[in-house]
């Protein structure tokens, strides 16, 4: 929090509580400026050559004033005192009535720190560039059939400034750092891509004794891998899902349908369900932007609420719904701090930090063991979900058969899809490793860093898609 | 600092060229919840990306305010990101003084119109939808938004070139119940004229898809012919578009690398790159680097013409630009499509289902961001959609996945709809009847 004390737009508490108060000039319940000033750098390194680079500086503002469930908001680049005033009294225009809500006094509150990035730039960009070289190297010399490798490093540097007239008076610095390596392997016939991703809300810092070379390599043998695999035999199976990006299954099937803009529109299949079982008995999940240097951590969301640890599933039991400001009026529900965006371009809402299953009794050696037939998915691609039905499918990149118990031949080409109130309910194991993978999720307020994790985990019973097999 | 300030300035930090490409960007948005308006944002966004040169590599950097201080910094870091680099294909910067072919702008009467007159369009589209039936119990989604861009693309070697248009854009999602079964239908309108937003259309497909999905069942996993619907098939090509682009060649992300001038696709399909297609919102005369834009066949009667260029990968492989470098993420220059189409055939949607005995007619597809391998062409994607017997459309079925591969797809194709979307933007498909594919379901 060094910028704590930083004006940017020359907005002092003085000039915020001004515009707040045009704001709610005809009525409104509640109104909030947030400022920004970002920096976002890519390096992109190709075959061992750094490519291009591009680095773009994000600056604006947004004003927004809520009446009566109805949210009125404005985006402005160009974020002067002057122009955010004009902007106020525009909003406030689009409403007819008298005052009823005072600006609160501001105060600033003590927040625990959980992200502080430090070396976000040197004097130079050796120490980017070594990265760069260091994973495209143990990509290279993996295998003789990688023919093409693309790293990446990005950092997205964001200061951000709110204030709002129920007194929120709060900054937050962060830097998502992300370094993600591509490779692809050929066999001169068919090419299978292979990636691998790690990013922290940290600095440079976070690659002390980070070893580029393997992280490389690992990139490297999920396509070489997936080279030589058969095609998958579509069906219906039992299906381990491995620990890490795994979680990709809780994100999709279950927690976009928690989020507070699904669940006050009466558009998520979670609506109503509050108390109830909608898990197996050993499921428990949570949300938690609270943990130190996590890629989906924050110090406070983008409405200045402090991150904490929110129990989304206890038991099987769901215990609470992501909820942001302006929906915890309309949901009755307390705010999770959760409320995001990608830049002040963007409507802020309630969305995901880090979310994952908490670790069971199993080993995941146990479920394995205990599995006659199915598939392992080791490695998991995108996916994608309707919250009102809860529909949702991902893709498998690397994936294994489990036969009698053991983990046989690699498969590729296999999709999962599902429903999200079945497939929670189908969970019959879960094992005790749980590990983190590291996204980027796109939604109505923007694409956001966000952290998927799980134990490794076994869904009874789910929908295999794949094109192999004679049928 | 002015934009010709910006490339003096940045001739002087020692670039051999800049480029500043500035776009202004207004944009208001209203949603309607139940009657009510759910929230009502106004954007103004401005942006300027800067490009500069020096021995053949490009680096560039982007600012959202012309702030001497900002811009001063920037150019400073792309002075010397310029130097760092060390790619081998080299980058060049369009020359001004070509002919461009004109187009008329695309312009929207919005402005004509008051916030209660989309308010009242918004209501409109809710309670009609309401209306016409008792299972659909909520509008989830109705949404109407207007934009309208400026751009500005100047550089040191003479270009000065501008831009505007403006749009509408009105979208709604009815929420079907029936048995504690759900099923949304969307539906969307692109326009220039306020009051030729097809309302109506909207109303009946949204609701009628919606209705439809109702009391979806699973299907048999096996290998079936699959028609897509054209919004899918659509969204398929679009997805698999990049193995068209050299920016995809030079980096070897598509099998097609080495397919210029060979026959890739069955010999009935042809794909068409036109900025000038009359049945598309945009056109355009000229891309982000200044290059005038050109109307090519990228596959014609199956055979590959060649991919679609950058000035970059034009001339790494020794071709004539074609009109396709536009500004992506973060200001950089890739190939992509202006209007790029599956040309159509003569048969309606209807026709070409009456011709499946017994198939599957895909009305939805999700998860392309991650189901496919642009690398490969193997796609598996989650669908929805019915069952065709005998000729006609059967029972719903959903949760099931559709496998193939984008390369053996486009010598499959049987039959293709004559139904291309009007006014549509970026990449569009009729229907199109694949002799079979892969079904994964129960």
């Amino acid at each position: 929090m060094s910028v704590k004390h930083q004006q940017v737009f020359g907005i002092t508490p003085q000039v915020a509580k001004q515009i707040l108060q045009v704001a709610l000039s005809t009525g409104g319940q509640f109104a909030e400026v947030f400022m920004e000033s970002a920096t976002n750098e890519v390096f992109r390194m190709r075959q061992g050559k750094l490519e291009s680079t591009n680095l773009s500086n994000v600056k604006g503002a947004a004003v927004r004033v809520i009446k009566e469930g109805t949210e009125v908001s404005a985006s402005v680049t160009i974020a002067t005192a002057e122009k955010l005033l004009e902007t106020a009294k525009t909003l406030a225009d689009s409403f007819v009535g008298e005052k009823t809500t005072d600006v609160a006094e501001f105060v600033e509150k003590e927040v625990n720190i959980v992200v502080n990035p430090r070396q976000v730039r040197g004097d130079d960009i050796s120490k980017e560039l070594d990265l760069l070289s260091g994973a495209t190297r143990g990509a290279r010399e993996y295998s003789d059939e990688i023919v093409q490798v693309i790293a990446l490093l990005t950092k997205n540097e964001r200061n951000i400034f709110v204030f709002a007239s129920d007194g929120t008076w709060q900054t937050d610095y962060r830097c998502n750092t992300r370094l993600i390596c591509q490779a692809i392997a050929s066999d001169g016939k068919d090419m299978q891509n292979g990636s691998n991703s790690f990013g922290r809300n940290q600095g440079m810092e976070m690659f002390d004794g980070f070893d580029p070379v393997a992280f490389g390599k690992e990139a490297a043998f999920n396509a070489v891998e997936m080279l030589h695999a058969e095609e998958m035999q579509g069906g219906e199976m039992p299906v381990v899902i491995h620990n890490g990006f795994g979680g990709v299954i809780l994100h999709e099937a279950c927690v976009h349908g928690l989020e507070a803009t699904s669940v006050a529109k009466g558009m998520s299949v979670f609506c109503g369900k509050l108390g109830q079982k909608i898990a197996s008995d050993i499921v428990n999940a949570v949300d938690d932007g609270s943990q130190l240097d996590l890629w989906g951590s924050i110090n406070v969301d983008d409405e200045g609420t402090p991150s904490k640890r929110n129990l989304l599933i206890e038991n099987g039991v769901l215990k609470s719904y992501l909820v942001d400001k302006r929906n915890s009026f309309k949901m009755n529900h307390p705010i999770t701090g959760s409320s995001r965006r990608e830049s002040y371009k963007y409507q802020t809402t309630s969305r995901m930090t880090n979310t994952y299953f908490l670790p069971g009794d199993s080993t995941f050696e146990e479920i394995i063991a205990n599995t006659k037939f199915g598939l392992f998915a080791k490695e998991m691609g995108g996916g994608s979900v309707n919250p009102a039905t809860g529909e949702f499918n991902f893709a498998v990149n690397v994936a294994y058969m489990i036969e009698d118990g053991k983990i046989t031949r690699p498969v590729k080409g296999a999709t999962l899809v599902g429903s999200g109130k079945d497939v929670l309910l189908r969970i019959d194991m879960i094992a005790n490793n749980l590990e983190y993978g590291y996204g980027m999720c796109g939604s109505q307020s923007g694409s956001i860093p966000t952290i998927v994790g799980q134990p490794t985990i076994r869904v009874s019973h789910m929908t295999v898609g794949g094109k192999g097999g004679n049928k | 600092m002015t934009l010709d300030q910006i490339i003096k300035r940045g001739l002087e930090l020692g670039l051999e060229a800049v480029e500043v490409y500035a776009s202004t960007t207004e944009s208001n948005s209203l949603k309607l919840d139940e009657g009510k308006l759910e929230s009502y944002s106004m954007k103004e966004l401005f942006s300027v990306s800067i490009r500069g040169l020096k021995n053949g590599k490009m680096a560039n950097v982007v600012a959202e305010s012309l702030d001497d201080q900002v811009i001063e910094s920037l150019l400073q870091a792309l002075a010397r990101n310029v130097d760092q680099l060390d790619a081998t294909e080299p980058e060049f910067m369009f020359e001004g003084g070509s002919t461009y072919q004109p187009v008329e702008e695309l312009k929207s009467n919005y402005k004509d119109y008051t916030v209660a007159d989309k308010v009242a369009l918004l209501k409109k589209l809710e309670s009609a939808c309401l209306a016409v039936s008792d299972k659909i119990v909520k509008v989830g989604y109705c949404q109407y938004s207007e934009t309208a861009r400026k751009v500005q693309l100047k550089n040191s070697k003479g270009l000065d070139l501008s831009q505007s248009y403006s749009y509408i854009s009105t979208f709604v999602g009815p929420l079907a119940a029936q048995d504690g079964q759900t099923a949304v239908g969307i539906s969307g309108d692109i326009n220039t004229d306020f009051n030729a937003i097809e309302v109506d259309r909207m109303i009946a497909e949204s609701t009628q898809t919606a209705l439809d999905q109702l009391g979806a069942g699973s299907i048999e996993t096996g290998k079936y012919p699959v028609v897509f619907k054209r919004d899918v098939a659509s969204e398929i090509l679009s997805a698999f578009s990049s193995v068209f682009l050299g920016d995809s060649a030079l980096r070897k992300m598509t099998i097609l690398t080495d397919k210029v001038g060979q026959k890739v696709f069955g010999e009935n399909i042809t794909i068409c790159d036109d900025p000038f297609c009359d049945v598309a919102l945009i056109k355009s005369s000229f891309d982000d680097e200044g290059v005038p834009c050109v109307s090519k066949k990228v596959v014609e009667n199956g055979v590959f013409n060649g991919f679609m260029h950058t000035l970059k990968t034009a001339n790494f492989f020794g071709q004539k630009p074609t009109g396709n470098g536009f500004k992506s993420g973060g200001g950089a220059i890739s190939a992509q499509p202006t209007n790029m189409y599956l040309q159509q055939g003569s048969l309606t949607k209807d026709e070409i289902i009456a011709t499946v005995e017994d198939g599957i007619y895909v009305t939805d597809v999700g998860g392309l961001h991650a189901g496919l391998n642009p690398i490969s062409g193997d796609f598996n994607v989650q669908g929805s959609g019915f069952v065709i017997k005998n000729g006609k459309i059967d029972r719903p079925i959903t949760l099931f996945v559709v496998s193939g591969n984008f390369y053996e797809m486009m010598n499959n194709v049987d039959h293709i709809g004559n139904d291309i979307e009007k006014r549509f933007v970026g990449v569009a498909c009729p229907t199109l009847k694949i002799k079979s594919l892969a079904i994964s379901g129960k």
